[in-house]
């Protein structure tokens, strides 16, 4: 009796210490890329216009996307969509519409994207700055094996984004520190 | 004999008089390469951030570049260098050759945010960030083997990371003695991978004003500029003189 009791108690614990593993590894992060559907749950991230500060918002991804492309799409829909309150991060009215995406050596996901919209409307380099950060943040939050992003525009490499950021090279956490 | 004497004179006389007269234009010369150029945003067909009727960002950032060249034109050892005066498109590239062509000891990009009127965001100051590109690191270190020093265009702005750092910490500190107007809207100071930043050989910063008043009045908005002017002029002469 005594001896089931721990195992029990064991079993217990040691169930409530995966799981907390689980989470502090990141468990809504997909394990890989175009492998399995997984959840459909995704946190999005908005960064401050400062750069320092990343305010999170967790989703419920519509769909069950089964290739990369489509789940980035549904990820960058759910980033610009019309906030539902003033207090509800977005980056509306901003429109980020994904031509495709690979994932390339060293951990780089290409993103191919049209040109940004409206490209005038951004509030200059920091607004500019403000997409990339949090494009970035939420793509290598969501994905486990990426760890940079490297933007196209209609399937070119351009010199900036909308004006301002520099997107000739891949863009990672240590590039936008601020 | 007394001839002899008086025409070696005047062949002395007559060789170190112009050495002399290169020495002083040397001197000057060397007064005037203090240059600092400062980059109205946009241009032409690029109006930067243009919100309905009010005030293109490209003719904002003009009036500020040329009130801050009034301001700091006073002080008679500075050279200051428009990337434009007028209303016309100028590339990336243009932009950084005429500071990197003019040797300029500080680059002062001048954006400014239209603003609503409402909630405005924080005035930026931005410095550029460590460009890793192995392939043109490689490229310049096969250069420096060979006996030929060679800067990579793309990645001039390496060695200045830390003069531009502190430039940008004058500019951003002038803002908490600037007038009520621009010390209001605050600031923030950033490192960021910025396309502009990267090929200039200089102390380099990109300023991005937010201006509560551009919605209001003409009138209003020219007295903001004139105080982030003033600012901008204190911040680059405190920079300057700490060189």
């Amino acid at each position: 009796m005594k001896v089931k009791a721990t195992a029990f108690v064991l079993a217990v614990l040691l169930l409530g210490a995966g799981f907390y593993f689980f989470n502090s590894c990141g468990g809504r992060r997909e394990a890989g890329l175009g492998t399995s559907p997984g959840s459909q749950e995704a946190v999005l991230f908005f960064a401050s216009l400062d750069g320092k500060t990343y305010a999170q918002k967790p989703v419920a991804l519509p769909g069950a996307a089964a290739d990369l492309p489509a789940r980035i799409q549904g990820l960058l829909a759910a980033m610009t969509a019309k906030p539902s309150g003033p207090t509800s991060p977005s980056l509306w009215p901003v429109s980020l519409s994904l031509r495709s995406a690979y994932l390339a050596k060293n951990d780089t996901l290409i993103l191919d994207l049209d040109p940004i919209r409206p490209y005038n409307q951004l509030t200059g380099a920091a607004g500019e700055l403000q997409v990339v950060r949090s494009l970035v943040r939420t793509l290598t939050a969501h994905f486990e094996n990426v760890r940079s992003v490297k933007f196209l525009i209609n399937g070119f490499e351009q010199e900036t984004l909308a004006g301002h950021v520099d997107i000739t090279r891949p863009l990672g956490d240590a590039e936008l520190e601020p | 004999m007394r001839n002899k004497v008086f025409t070696l004179a005047f062949v002395l006389l007559a060789l170190v008089v112009p050495l002399l007269a290169t020495g002083a234009a040397a001197e000057e010369e060397h007064v005037r390469r203090t240059v600092v150029v400062l980059d109205p945003a946009h241009g032409g067909d690029d109006s930067g951030v243009q919100r309905e009727s009010r005030p293109a960002e490209k003719a904002l950032s003009l009036e500020l570049a040329r009130e801050l060249q009034k301001n700091l034109q006073r002080n008679p050892n500075l050279e200051i260098i428009l990337t434009r005066n007028q209303d016309k498109k100028k590339s990336t590239v243009d932009r950084q050759e005429i500071a990197n062509g003019k040797q300029a000891v500080a680059f002062v990009s001048l954006h400014m945010f239209a603003g609503d009127g409402q909630a405005s965001p924080a005035s930026c100051f931005f410095y550029g960030h460590f460009v890793k590109d192995d392939s043109l690191a490689a490229q310049a270190g096969a250069e420096a083997a060979a006996g030929v020093r060679v800067i990579p265009w793309d990645l001039a702005q390496n060695a200045m990371l830390k003069q531009s750092r502190k430039l940008g910490a004058a500019l951003a500190r002038s803002w908490e003695t600037a007038g009520p107007d621009v010390a209001a809207a605050g600031y923030s100071l950033q490192c960021a991978p910025l396309s502009l930043l990267s090929g200039l050989h200089c102390p380099a910063v990109m300023v991005e004003i937010t201006n509560p008043a551009a919605g209001r009045s003409q009138a209003a908005g020219h007295a903001y500029c004139v105080q982030a002017a003033q600012a901008l002029s204190r911040g680059l002469e405190t920079f300057l003189g700490g060189r």
